[in-house]
């Protein structure tokens, strides 16, 4: 503390010289000079003094006959002249300050942490949706109004945080890790009917009248299993009817035809070998000294993010772009046979494998490939058996057909 | 022989000295004489001198009211001077006392 206000009050480090310089230093303690830092050198003394003391001791210095050389001069009176002849500098200083100090209240960065279906351009949908920009003051965020509606936009979302540290947005989201059941809308009288024309194989029925029987041909939209559940009187007739939620399964094995066509020839993107690197300093998505442009009439174009750890760690609102610019031509190519059935084959399998997925069982497929003219084409009579699970309410058909 | 007892004579007793000890009062306060505080042999804390006598690296020389007191070491710097109060830093290896006239 004595040493700081030593340095607000300024004080001086002199050099004194001669035979009486101990007597210089008692008449200085005397005059109520106080003296620090007082230590003997070969040929003299030095010490220090508060500077405005220092036009004290001239008296004391003919008195003694001494020499008194000042060697340095420490303290702010000393220092702030020289500082304020660097205004431009001092200006600055103070603008960066200022600067700094003002965009502390607005948001220069957003993070996204833990999503994995939902993408991160998803998030930045919602969030411009929701106003909210680079650049925007923080206290205008209402973030558990945010917490809310980003659960309520993503069903996927289970858990969400959005916190805000220093200048930067941080949305945490944890999603859910069993995708969630498409919770189907059954009411109770609601009737199963044939999605595709086919054959009945199997029937396990739970609740419902079956309108069908095994082996029987069905048609689209024919009625398989009725919710309409007849309660017969004793003297045969039907005395009322009553609705229950037709539940059973029932597989149809019917032919799917799959159809694909595939050019012979084709237009692929031959490198010329010409290319250009630039790099951009973004600010908010914006290039900050030159505008991205076109380098070439044909090109792709490669993005990469170079930006410096330290940039986004002190949540600082610039990167660095580097962008790559690759010249190309369309060069018309021809595909052998062989080519052409290894795609189409890939094609078809690819087909296959989304029906499995889908649980519908393949009994028997027949795939041909020919050539017609510039194309190959596929086509595949693939035999299944999958289950009815499309329900219809017939009151609404009942309804079209009144209106 | 004689002008030593006229020396010894000349020099006061110490009725100060007396007087503190039955009155139980502090006896730097009466009698003025240098009150030294040392911590360890690094530093020295000299109050009530009357001026300092001789001073380089290796010796530095308080005069006080009865006695001089000479410190000498090594690399002696005074952390501050004040009319009252030194503080004296460095090696110290031997304190001197040396008892004079008063005022001398």
């Amino acid at each position: 503390m004595a040493r700081l206000l030593r340095f607000l009050e300024g004080y001086l480090r002199i050099f004194v010289r001669g035979t009486k310089a101990d007597r210089f230093l008692n008449l200085c303690a005397l005059k109520g000079i106080f003296l620090w830092n007082v230590e003997k050198t070969e040929d003299g003394m030095l010490l220090n003094l508060r500077w405005k003391q220092f036009f004290l001791i001239r008296p004391l210095v003919r008195k003694t006959r001494v020499r008194v050389a000042i060697r340095k001069r420490i303290g702010l009176p000393f220092f702030l002249p020289k500082f304020l002849g660097r205004l431009p500098f001092f200006a600055g200083a103070v603008t960066v300050t200022v600067l700094w100090i003002c965009s502390a209240g607005f948001l220069w960065n957003v993070e996204f942490a833990g999503n994995q279906k939902v993408t991160k351009d998803q998030l930045w949908d919602f969030l411009e949706n929701r106003q909210i920009k680079i650049g925007m003051p923080l206290k205008e965020l209402a973030l558990s109004e945010l917490e809310k509606e980003l659960m309520r936009e993503f069903p996927d979302v289970t858990w969400t945080s959005i916190t805000v540290k220093g200048t930067k947005l941080v949305v945490s989201v944890k999603e859910r890790d069993v995708p969630k059941k498409e919770e189907k809308i059954r009411h109770v009288g609601m009737e199963l009917i044939s999605p595709s024309e086919g054959r009945v194989v199997s029937m396990i029925v739970r609740s419902g009248v079956p309108k069908v029987k095994i082996g029987e041909k069905v048609q689209k939209d024919q009625v398989l299993l009725s919710g309409m559940v007849p309660i017969m009187g004793d003297d045969g007739t039907v005395r009322e009817w009553m609705e229950v939620d037709a539940d059973g399964d029932v597989m149809i094995e019917r032919t799917r035809i799959y159809e694909d066509s595939l050019s012979k020839t084709y237009l692929k993107k031959a490198l010329t070998g010409r290319e250009k690197k630039t790099t951009y300093l973004m600010m908010g998505g914006k290039s900050l000294f030159q505008k991205e442009k076109n380098t070439y009439y044909r090109e792709n174009v490669m993005r990469r993010d170079m930006t410096p750890d330290v940039l986004s760690r002190f949540g600082i609102p610039l990167r660095v772009l580097e962008v790559t610019c690759q010249e190309w031509l369309p060069v018309l190519c021809v595909r052998d046979e062989e080519e052409g059935r290894a795609i189409l084959e890939k094609k078809i399998a690819s087909f296959l494998g989304s029906l499995e997925e889908k649980g519908i069982q393949i009994i028997d497929k027949n795939v041909k490939i020919d050539s017609e003219g510039d194309f190959w084409l596929l086509s595949a009579e693939i035999q299944t058996i999958e289950k009815a699970e499309l329900f219809r309410d017939p009151r609404n058909m009942i309804d079209e057909e009144d209106d | 022989m004689d002008k030593d007892r006229k020396r010894n004579a000349k020099i006061k007793k110490p009725y100060d000295s007396f007087l503190s000890a039955s009155l139980k009062i502090p006896a730097d306060v009466l009698s003025g004489e240098i009150k030294l505080t040392l911590v360890g042999n690094r530093q020295a804390l000299l109050e009530n001198y009357q001026g300092l006598s001789e001073y380089d690296g290796k010796c530095v020389t308080f005069q006080g009211k009865r006695m001089k007191i000479t410190v000498e070491g090594e690399k002696l710097r005074l952390d501050y001077y004040g009319s009252s109060e030194t503080l004296l830093r460095g090696r110290i290896r031997a304190i001197r006392f040396e008892e004079t006239e008063r005022g001398t």
